[in-house]
């Protein structure tokens, strides 16, 4: 097995970014979700509630982050703010030091998302604790919901569509859609559920828990719109928690009826590489 | 060893960040920062990136020249190393009586739970 697809989403719920390699930093992957936007009354936003972030672009540039909206001049936005003031930054009850943009980088978020808001940058010496069940000690993430990485394997994805080219109309969902960092080129539908620790080229990797999916899977990643009730409905009636990995659920802290697509991971070779091409190796399975 | 350390934080505005690095005062009466020797009442759980020891603390205790730098001292400081391990990074702390660090409420801000 190999590494097909390697993506980072450097603004939180904003479009992600394919790419060919990928530094791992103890947050996630390098330029993965250390940037935020906020709402007027300091809460994170995310498509779940703005659908339309999905369709702000972001690439990354030697001077910043090059952020395009149709509509609207292309902005670059500095890797990081300049005397911006720092606030205390929370996602899902679990807080990090952060820096305020403020300015014409506000202004231009507001105006392309209709509703005020402000950017916020995580520096390297911040970070959110994760889940303390699956704590090694002092293992951080950046913005991203609760983990560093995300892998999902191809035969995963085929399963789905395969269940959904039955539906009326018939739906094809793409792999962003799920927002993995890490796509593997599995032959086995879900096989992932099982690894609990790879080794990615020279890098190794610890699996947590498979993701909880929630209604962001609902958003036509294109359009940034929501589409109706799939995957969410289908992918319930055959991947809860409580079907497909029943055995453990409960020690990983899972509500039996959580939608499991994808695992978790956390890396425990900062600083290595990965690539796309680079060997899956299952280092240990449960 | 932690990673950890307090920075100031005003109870009344906790979604703001003040610069500074606190240690528990010699009276228990709450914390100090280091650079200004100004008194805090509370203070942020932080993430610092690296290991942070006594020695770290004790050397910008000698260059701001505010606070002795005696075994008192340091036994605050380690004391204090040693329970932030068990705190989570925002979290809220007081000091207690004896020294100890105390979870002080959460502010009515925080947003629901991850998906799990």
């Amino acid at each position: 097995m190999r590494i097909s697809e390697i993506n980072i989403y450097p603004i939180k719920s904003l479009k992600g970014i394919s790419v060919d390699s990928a530094v791992i930093e103890r947050h996630g992957l390098k330029y993965d979700r250390r940037w935020l936007l906020l709402d007027a009354n300091g809460t994170f936003m995310t498509q779940r509630e703005v659908p339309k972030m999905a369709t702000v672009s972001v690439a990354i540039r030697e001077n910043g982050l090059l952020v395009t909206a149709d509509g609207i001049t292309a902005m670059v936005v500095p890797f990081e703010p300049q005397n911006g003031e720092e606030i205390v930054a929370e996602v899902w009850g679990t807080k990090s030091r952060a820096i305020a943009y403020g300015g014409g980088v506000d202004a231009w978020f507001s105006q392309v998302l209709g509703l005020e808001c402000k950017l916020v940058f995580m520096p390297d010496d911040a970070g959110r604790e994760i889940n303390e069940l699956f704590n090694a000690g002092d293992d951080v993430v950046s913005f991203a919901d609760g983990y560093p990485q995300l892998l999902i394997g191809e035969a995963s994805l085929a399963d789905i569509n395969k269940k959904l080219a039955g539906e009326t109309p018939a739906v094809r969902l793409e792999m962003n859609r799920f927002r993995p960092n890490i796509v593997v080129d599995t032959t086995e539908a879900f096989a992932e559920d099982d690894w609990k620790r790879i080794k990615i080229g020279d890098a190794v990797f610890r699996s947590t828990k498979p993701c909880a999916r929630c209604v962001m899977t609902t958003v036509d990643q294109a359009m940034g719109e929501f589409t109706g009730k799939e995957p969410l409905k289908t992918l319930s009636t055959y991947r809860l928690a409580k079907d497909v990995i029943h055995d453990r659920y409960g020690s990983f802290g899972m509500s039996p009826n959580a939608v499991c697509f994808g695992q978790n991971l956390v890396a425990e070779s900062i600083g290595s590489t990965i690539n796309v091409g680079d060997e899956v190796e299952i280092l240990e399975s449960y | 060893m932690t990673k950890k350390l307090l920075s100031p934080i005003d109870l009344g505005k906790p979604e703001k960040l003040i610069r500074g690095q606190l240690i528990p005062s010699a009276d228990s009466t709450g914390f100090v920062e280091i650079s200004s020797g100004k008194k805090w009442k509370a203070g942020l759980v932080v993430f610092t990136g690296r290991d942070v020891t006594v020695e770290d603390i004790c050397e910008k205790l000698v260059a701001s020249n505010k606070f002795p730098v005696d075994d008192q001292t340091r036994n605050r400081i380690s004391q204090m190393l040693e329970q932030l391990a068990t705190f989570k990074i925002g979290d809220i702390v007081g000091l207690g009586p004896n020294q100890e660090l105390v979870r002080l409420a959460k502010p009515a801000r925080s947003v629901s739970k991850l998906p799990n």
